[in-house]
């Protein structure tokens, strides 16, 4: 049976969203959890998405929205390096409409950000967006 | 000198009306306090669900607390970045954002109908 909410498929988030960041600051490397490179460059960022509770207010219960969170981490060698990767998602991100398996997304919400703590050597800060498809 | 005075009331909706602030103030606290203990708890699970190997006494910084007569708060005590949560191990933890998705509506509706509920 296939779901009726639209865009299951977290692949074609990440392909979406990869290309909002690349087309905003393509020397800006995005990568998955686990799949930085053994050297790793000085400034990256880190992509999570994972799909939101949305309550169910109808009696039928078939979503025919489809909610979604995303987290992105910035990495610098220094605290500012971090910002910059910060302003250049957040450039990137907030308030664009990502086309993802067909569908518009509603404006990508911003909902929380942590400033850059030094975390394993690095300085890192991240934040937390939503939409709907 | 003469004086004319009129009263007027409406009866029992005027003597509701006297009561709806002590009655606001008192449904009011209930819903928040009940929001914020089942927003906790809620914060709690999804922590316990999220932290890896290394951080799974993390859910246990996550407290909640009245702190006025109508408002409360949850959230960890803040203590930079949780064990087990380092950068390279995964996503951030989203469980205040992922409690936020129930508490959000269940709150609104809470206070819609404790609103409504004070006129009938």
């Amino acid at each position: 049976m296939t779901s009726t909410a639209p865009g299951i498929d977290t692949r074609a988030h990440r392909t979406a969203i990869v290309a909002a960041i690349a087309a905003t600051e393509d020397d800006l490397p995005v990568y998955d959890y686990g799949k930085e490179p053994a050297t790793l460059p000085a400034i990256l960022s880190l992509l999570g998405i994972e799909r939101r509770f949305a309550e169910q207010s109808r009696a039928v219960g078939l979503p025919s929205r489809s909610g979604w969170r995303i987290t992105t981490r910035y990495v610098g060698t220094t605290v500012d390096e971090a910002r910059w990767a910060e302003l250049k998602v957040t450039d990137a991100l907030d308030g664009a409409r990502l086309t993802i398996s067909g569908f518009t997304s509603t404006p990508v919400r911003h909902e929380s950000s942590t400033a850059p703590v030094l975390d394993e050597g690095r300085y890192v800060g991240f934040s937390v967006w939503t939409y709907v498809l | 000198m003469a004086t004319i005075r009129v009263t007027h009331t409406i009866g029992d909706l005027a003597a509701d009306a006297a009561r709806i602030p002590a009655k606001v103030k008192r449904e009011g606290r209930k819903i928040v306090r009940k929001n914020v203990r089942d927003g906790n708890t809620l914060a709690r699970r999804y922590a316990r669900e999220l932290s890896g190997p290394h951080g799974k006494n993390y859910f246990k910084r996550i407290t909640g607390e009245m702190t006025g007569a109508l408002e409360g708060e949850y959230g960890p005590h803040d203590g930079g970045v949780p064990v087990g949560g380092g950068w390279r191990h995964g996503a951030p933890n989203t469980e205040l954002e992922r409690s936020q998705d129930v508490i959000g509506p269940r709150f609104a509706r809470d206070v819609r109908e404790m609103a409504d509920g004070l006129f009938w």
